[in-house]
């Protein structure tokens, strides 16, 4: 029972992970009874299985993941939604719920995937499925959304606390940043996107909070000086 | 006076090293970078001596035409192709019968590597461009090429590293250049998945006995392992120089 990496390593696509067969979650698979990286990406552990998180590379949509995605089409019994790459998901509203009372084209919602395969995505329509109504849509790698959506860090609940920003997370890599004013949005994607370059440092959360209080003051300041003049 | 300098020909120096002074089992200089190119999903450049080449990756992407698509699987392209300033003679800008039958067998080599049915529906495509051509092209390509796919994000079982034998002169050398594949009576690019250790491209022009190409085989392993480690090194400072270039603008 040997571990070849430990959590937070990088990995190219071919290195041994693991050799305990049970241990192998996403972006792993089995050759010659070892668990390897398919994928070029850090290492995490989860549920006692080891996963790669890609540095760069396409949304893979599976049962259970919380996507965000545009309307694309309302139809008489499927509502196609956008969920960015070439992935088009549907919606089949239950036939309790008109869904003429929620969403038209062009909306932007939240919710879980039911199914992927063969037959395509399919949306859940049930309490988890939301609407958003304001905020950035941004589109962002597959480590940010990993380092955002990681306990330990909880750099939701700082963004929240430092910028007054709502951030929700689609695990197919979009993000709505919504705050109190565009420039408290801006500075949060600012502080996201610096995540992108340095996500295999220790110190990430440090790092995006003082990113973070860096382009707030400049925000206040650049606010200033315009109404000086 | 020219053509008699011609007959007299050598490829190989008094001390026994070939003429630009490589010992039989020694590769050209090599230098990869990941991530060159802004507008593709994924991207490597690569220079094996005077071989330049850059390798760019699109997708998982819908497949076009849309008939092509496998309800199962990912479909693969690939475009080897050199540029018309890439040779001494300009090459005419299309794609000529060499470039097809290369574009084929990279794909098929590099289609061994790739999670296709992970991607079903949808297409990816690799672009290998020859910027300059020096030999062993096909090889840096798909060297290249597995870098520009690890660096799309792409699920594949190994990465792969690719070389040229030859026979010059009666000697087996590894990574022959222009002169000596000109010249030489055999050339063997061999590609290999270095973690499985599996060979995934194997060609032969020219005659070699059997313990020739044994010994070729092992020589291409030994430079391939040199290949590996700067392909990883290459990958690795993708991350760290992004890193490094984060920490600069603090």
């Amino acid at each position: 029972m040997t571990d070849f990496v430990r959590a937070g390593d990088l990995v190219v696509p071919g290195d041994e992970i693991s050799d305990e067969v049970k241990r192998g979650g996403r972006n792993t698979y089995l050759l010659s009874g070892r668990v390897r990286a398919s994928v070029f990406g850090v290492v995490v552990e989860r549920n006692n299985k080891f996963e790669v998180i890609a540095v760069k590379g396409v949304y893979k949509p599976s049962k259970g993941d919380y996507v965000i995605g545009v309307v694309k089409d309302v139809k008489p019994n499927v509502i196609e939604v956008d969920l960015g790459e070439h992935i088009v998901a549907t919606l089949r509203p239950s036939s309790q719920r008109r869904r003429t009372e929620r969403l038209s084209i062009g909306d932007v919602i939240y919710a879980r995937v039911k199914y992927s395969g063969l037959r395509g995505v399919i949306l859940e329509y049930d309490a988890s499925l939301r609407k958003i109504e304001k905020g950035l849509l941004v589109r962002v790698n597959p480590v940010v959304v990993a380092g955002l959506l990681d306990k330990r860090h909880g750099l939701l609940n700082v963004i929240r606390s430092e910028a007054g920003c709502n951030v929700n997370v689609g695990m197919n890599g979009v993000l709505v940043i919504s705050g109190p004013s565009v420039d408290s949005e801006l500075a949060v994607l600012s502080a996201i996107r610096s995540m992108e370059e340095d996500f295999t440092s220790p110190d990430l959360v440090d790092r995006v909070v003082a990113q973070l209080r860096r382009s707030l003051i400049v925000e206040v300041e650049g606010d200033e000086g315009g109404g000086d003049e | 006076m020219r053509g008699a300098e011609m007959n007299e020909l050598r490829l190989f120096r008094e001390d026994g090293l070939r003429i630009d002074g490589r010992r039989v089992d020694e590769l050209r200089p090599v230098k990869m970078e990941v991530g060159v190119l802004d507008k593709s999903d994924g991207s490597a450049y690569i220079e094996m001596g005077k071989t330049k080449i850059f390798a760019a990756v699109f997708g998982p992407k819908e497949a076009h035409p849309r008939h092509l698509s496998q309800p199962h699987r990912a479909i693969l392209n690939c475009r080897y192709h050199m540029a018309t300033f890439s040779v001494e003679e300009r090459k005419h800008p299309g794609m000529t019968r060499r470039e097809i039958e290369l574009s084929k067998v990279i794909k098929e080599s590099l289609e061994s590597l790739v999670f296709l049915n992970e991607y079903p529906r949808s297409a990816i495509d690799v672009y290998i461009e020859v910027v300059q051509a020096d030999a062993g092209t096909r090889t840096a390509g798909l060297t290249a090429a597995s870098l520009a796919l690890a660096d799309a994000g792409i699920q594949m079982n190994d990465l792969c590293c690719g070389v040229a034998v030859g026979k010059v002169g009666g000697r087996i050398v590894l990574d022959p250049s222009e002169e000596e594949d000109k010249h030489g009576e055999a050339d063997m690019p061999i590609a290999i998945a270095p973690r499985q250790n599996s060979i995934v491209l194997l060609q032969l022009n020219g005659r070699m006995t059997r313990e020739e190409m044994r010994l070729g085989i092992e020589m291409a392993r030994k430079g391939i392992e040199v290949l590996y480690s700067v392909q990883i090194a290459a990958l690795t400072k993708r991350v760290r120089s992004s890193h490094q270039g984060g920490s600069g603008r603090y």
